[in-house]
Formats: C-alpha cells, structure tokens, sequence
C-alpha cells in the first residue's frame, strides 16, 4: 500500500482540483478540507473522493468555478444558493452566517440549495464549536439515489439523511455527532463485502425485504435499515422535512441538485455563556469517567475520536489503499495531470 | 380488568388531581393529557402516573397549585420557571409561547427549569404542529440516570427523550416522539414480572458484559442507549440543551432535569406552499413504499399514534386492575369514597 505525506496528498489535490477548473482559492481550500477529514480518521470523505468530485466537474453537476451566495436573510434566517459549485463552500458559508446571526438574535437557521457533495459534514460542526455556538447541520438528500427503506418498508425511500450537531464547552472541549440516519454507512458494507464477511444484525434487507448478514445483496436490489429501527426511521423523516421540504430543495431520492439546513444557537440565550460552557464542560466530563463496559478501554464523548485521530496522525504518512490510489492518478489523467507529476507531488518530491 | 370511556376516565381523574389540591383548570388540563396518552397507546404516561403525582404532592415534590411564569423572554427566546408545580403545565405554555414567537421571528427557542415531569413529550409535538409549526422539544438530565454512556458500565444518563413535530396542509402531522434509551426500565420490570428474556442490546449487568436477563438491571446492571453510539449521541444532545443551555441544573435545590424546546416557521424561507406540498410528497412517498414481510402497512411517526386515539376512542380504555386498585386507593387517601369514584369512571362503562 503506498503511503504519502499528507501536505504531499494536499498539493497533488490541488493541483487536479486546479486543473480540474477550480479557481486558487476553491482548490486550496477544498484540498485542505479533504486532507482534514483524513486527518479526522474519515478517510471516506478525504482525498479518496477526488475521483468522484473529478466526475462532477466532467458530467456538469458540479461548477468548478462557482460560488455559493446569500439569496435572502432576516435577523434569524439565511437562504443560501450553492449555485451548483462545490457543497462545502455553500456549507461552510451557510455554517458562518447562522452563526454570527445567532449571536445577534440568539438563535438563527438557514437553508441551502443547489448543492450535490458537501464533504463531511463534522467540519461543519467543529466549524460551529469554534465560532462558539451550538450548532446543527443536516442534508435533505444526499444527491444520490436513495438506499434506506423506511421502517416496516421494502424499497428504497430515503437517503443516508446525515446529521451533525455540536455544542463548544470550556477548555478547549467540546462534542460532536457527526452521523447517517441508516444503521452503517454504505462505505463500510462495501468493506466487508470485499473482506468477504457477513455485515451485523439489522443493518441491511435485501431485494425482498428479508433482513440479511450478506453485504452483497445490498448491490443487488437490497437497502438500508434505519439505525435503531423507528427511532432512526424517525429521526430520517425528520432530516428530510427540514434539509428538503422547509428550505425548498429537491424532496425525492435520486432527484437533484440537494439542499441542507443549519439552527446555531448562542451559549447565551437564556444566561451566563460561561456557565453554560462550563456546565457542558463538567457534564462531558462526568460521562467520560464512567467506567468502561467490557470490551472498551475508555468512554468516549463523540468528537473525541477526531481529535485522537488527528493528534495520532500529525507528522505521520498517510496510507493510501491501491486501488484507491489508481482511481485517484486515473482522475488525475483525465483532467490533464500525468500520472507521473502527480505521483511526485503526492511524494512530496516536487 | 376494567374498560373505561375516556370521558368519564377524564372526569374521575380531574376530580382526584383537584382533591390532590391542583386549581380546577389545572387539575382539568392535566387529566385530559394523561387520558390523551392513555388513547394514543401510552398508558406508560397516563392514568397509570396518577398515585405516583398524588405521593410527590403529599411528600412536597410537586407544588399542585403553582403555575409557569416567564422568567425571561425576547423576540426568539423565553425561559420558564415551572415552580415545581406539574411541568405539563410549563410545558403547553411553552409550546404556546414559541408557536406565537417563531410565527413573528421564524425560529424561536425556550427552555423549562424548576420542572417535574412533563408528561408525554408527544402532546407537545401535537400541539406545536396543530399551532402551525414545526415542534421540537427534548428534555433530560442527571435525574435517574440508569443508562450507560456507548462504552460505559455505570449509569450516567437518564431516558433523554426528544420529540418533533411536522404539519403539513391537508395532511396529518408527522410526530416522533422517542427515549433515546434502548428500552424503557418499566418494559424490562414487565419482562422480569414475565420470567421473560430481553432481546440483546438492551441492557449490561453489573460487571458490563451485555445480558438478556432482566434481574441483572436490578443487580447492578445499566440500560443501554439504542442503537449503541448513534442514540448515545442524542442522548448527549439532550444533555447539552435541556440543561447546560437552559441552566435548569440546580445541585442545591436537587434539580437535574431540564427541558428545551424549539418552534420553526414552516415559511421561514418565505416558499409560501411549497413547504405544505413537499411535506405532503415526502409522507406519501414514504407510506406507499412496499412494506416488508410481515408488516401489514408503512406508516409515518404519528400514525400509530392517530390510530389508537381513533380505536380506543370507540371501544375504551384498558386499565388494568392493579393500576385502578392502585388508583382507587390512592384517592381514598385524599378522602374519596372509592364506590362514588368507581362510579364516576365507569358510568358509561362498557
């Protein structure tokens, strides 16, 4: 398996997200939010997904060029034209005006359309932590075609409907969900099919609505399952009332382009900011010295797992899977960057 | 076991809540929303908790004749100081409250403190949508704290429940309404009451391996938080906005449950019907999708909930007959005959 340093692994996305059409400043930026979510531990949503975003550029469904903008606010609300550029731009943009409306008014939401990939979505809440607000982002649809059924169902109605929420505490603490409302993402039964085991209980169904343990039958005609049955299936339908139907972006599976909505809350709202940032901050706490259950080493708080990635992984090379690493110089070719110049700069040797 | 009409039920109930010393309109209110739970299939909030009120007003947990009063508010906000009185009571003047601000400044945010228990979250989510708004209400705290964090063998959280309402023109409301626990502690009394096993993934005994054996929550063991990290999250959600944000926490005076609370504009976005129609697609597509073996029909949160009230409404209420001995003794002990009570209820007894 290669391995790359990551500033190598930046440059090199830059440089085909450059090619690819983008101006200096998308491509800076977008490579930086892969390398990010590498770093995270989500490799799922880091450079791996240049190949796909390479396809967007040469279909027509993203604009490489084009950037989001403000098509209409008051004191507590934004609505947001991702112009069909690249998603993260329209999130992180939407992320930043909810929250400085928020410490204005005390709450403020927003809405975006016209977006298709928005990367991962726990950028968009860690953003959030930083400019000191709670915070909640979610997607209508995920631009793809739909792969959950809702509960009791057996056919695919409903996307991933991911979800991230994330509330700053003092310290420099804070929590992060950062999650799909379907029981696995699809990325992880696509890695046990190709380890050739079975996937665990409630996870998927297949063409006839059968619960089953075999990856394989999600590929030929079988879904999703929400995660924790009704619950998830309802917190699903709620995803898509409000990333869908209250911001007016697409409201079927597999129609486009996709749409998302943002709340930012201010620590403020009903007292002392401090205190409350001190409260979460004793309350994480508080769950993280509960003793473990077997099996586990510690209790985590969800955002904890990024943070150990990322100090786990400063300085350190990035392991890239082989086939992975085709798809990536293969997209590469296609817009012009040869596989040779690329695999330097991925190097790090230029 | 006794079947009562839900009318009279309404009438014997709101005569021992205003015996127990609740103000007419009051004790009224309060038996209609226990009675409501019990038609919409959740006798867990219904009838069944009045003996439980009576105690916590006798031993002065419960403050019958106090009402909510508005601590704090603006144009998006207010906070609620329920007094220790019944927190259903905070709980509607909340709802109220945040319908009428969210329909002037779109999004509007509150919280409850010095609150009991609030009753069925779902009335609310009810209510919210009948008001025209998009309803979400999620409450918590360090109160019993019987389920572990994901990874964790003690308990440190409690049920956590969240609830969310959606209207839609010319449609039934989407709403959820949901413990983020994996199971309610009384449904594992049931099983142990049974001799019955659990389905895994419900609870840990006392050394945290996971168990099916209901006595093992008894001897030390935790309730799980369902589907694992994913409800864990909610959990911790709940956490952070029912009592860090709204500062319901009060160590000196034993409180450790708040409630939040949040009404959206469904024209927020200005899309004038387009959120109603959207909303309507979204739940049809979603119920006429084939159902899977062995389920009769897809249906939306809220449907089952509509389809008991329609049911039970017509053939009356089960109560069981320790729940009404417990009841009948309950109101003998505030100095009500048991015959005329009996009566009462059960005057169009069928």
């Amino acid at each position: 398996m290669p391995s790359f340093p990551v500033e190598g692994l930046t440059e090199a996305s830059r440089q085909v997200l450059l090619a690819a059409g983008a101006p200096d400043d998308i491509a800076d930026q977008l490579a930086r939010w892969l390398a990010n979510s590498n770093l995270a531990g989500h490799p799922s949503h880091g450079f791996q997904r240049i190949p796909e975003y390479v396809g967007y550029v040469l279909d027509g469904r993203v604009k490489p060029a084009a950037r989001p903008e403000v098509v209409s606010e008051t004191d507590t609300t934004v609505l947001i034209n991702g112009n069909l550029g690249f998603g993260h731009f329209a999130a992180e943009l939407l992320t930043r005006v909810v929250a400085a409306k928020a410490k204005r008014s005390s709450v403020a939401i927003g809405g975006m359309t016209n977006v298709t990939h928005i990367g991962r979505l726990g950028e968009w809440g860690e953003i959030g932590a930083d400019l000191g607000v709670i915070s909640l982002l979610l997607m209508g649809w995920g631009g793809h075609d739909a792969v959950g059924a809702p509960f009791g169902g057996a056919e695919r109605r409903l996307g991933t409907m991911p979800f991230t929420f994330s509330a700053p505490a003092a310290e420099d603490d804070s929590m992060l969900i950062d999650m799909a409302t379907t029981a696995s993402a699809e990325g992880k039964v696509r890695v046990y099919r190709d380890k050739g085991q079975p996937v665990p209980d409630n996870w998927l169904l297949d063409k006839d609505g059968v619960p089953t343990n075999n990856p394989a039958d999600l590929y030929e005609g079988g879904m999703m399952v929400p995660f924790g049955g009704h619950k998830g299936y309802a917190i699903a339908v709620m995803v898509s009332v409000l990333g869908a139907n209250l911001v007016g972006s697409a409201v079927s599976p597999g129609e486009e382009p996709s749409g998302g909505f943002a709340l930012a809350i201010d620590p403020a709202a009903f007292g002392d900011p401090d205190d409350v940032r001190n409260g979460i901050r004793e309350n994480l706490e508080r769950i993280r010295n509960t003793r473990p259950a077997q099996g586990f080493a510690e209790v985590q708080i969800p955002g904890d797992f990024e943070r150990m990635s990322r100090s786990n992984a400063a300085g350190k090379p990035l392991e890239i899977p082989d086939p992975t690493w085709d798809l990536y110089v293969g997209s590469a070719e296609r817009v012009g960057v040869s596989a040779e110049r690329v695999n330097a700069i991925a190097r790090g040797l230029t | 076991m006794p079947v009562f009409q839900w009318e009279p039920l309404t009438r014997a109930s709101e005569h021992i809540m205003g015996a127990a010393g609740m103000p007419p309109e009051a004790a009224a209110k309060l038996a209609t929303w226990l009675v409501r739970a019990n038609l919409s299939g959740h006798p867990s909030h219904g009838v069944i908790r009045i003996p439980d009120y009576v105690d916590r007003i006798r031993i002065g947990d419960y403050l019958p004749g106090e009402q909510p009063v508005v601590a704090s508010e603006t144009a998006t906000t207010v906070l609620l100081d329920a007094r220790f009185g019944f927190g259903h009571l905070a709980a509607e003047e909340l709802t109220r409250r945040l319908a009428a601000k969210a329909k002037v400044s779109r999004v509007a945010i509150g919280g409850i403190y010095h609150c009991n228990h609030i009753g069925r979250l779902g009335e609310w989510a009810e209510l919210g949508a009948e008001l025209g708004v998009i309803y979400f209400m999620i409450a918590g705290g360090p109160g019993t704290m019987r389920a572990a964090p994901f990874g964790g063998a003690e308990g440190r959280l409690s049920t956590n429940p969240l609830a969310f309402g959606a209207p839609a023109e010319g449609a039934e409301p989407l709403i959820v309404d949901f413990a983020t626990t994996a199971t309610a502690e009384g449904k594992v009394r049931v099983a142990m009451a049974k001799g019955a096993e659990l389905p895994p993934g419900q609870i840990l005994d006392a050394d945290g391996k996971p168990s099916t054996d209901p006595e093992d929550l008894y001897d030390g063991g935790v309730l799980l938080t369902m589907a694992g990290h994913k409800g864990y999250g909610l959990s911790l959600m709940a956490e952070v906005l029912a009592t860090n944000l709204t500062g319901a926490l009060n160590p000196e005076l034993n409180v450790r449950i708040g409630t939040f609370a949040m009404a959206l504009d469904t024209n927020a976005f200005e899309r004038g019907g387009g959120y109603d129609d959207a909303t309507r697609k979204t739940f049809d597509r979603v119920r006429n999708t084939r159902p899977a073996s062995g389920v009769g029909e897809v249906l939306i949160p809220g449907d089952t909930e509509r389809q008991s009230r329609a049911q039970l409404g017509e053939s009356g209420i089960d109560v069981a007959d320790a729940t009404w001995t417990a009841i009948l003794d309950s109101a003998e002990g505030l100095g009500i005959d048991r015959d005329e009570l009996d009566a009462m209820a059960c005057d169009e007894c069928s």
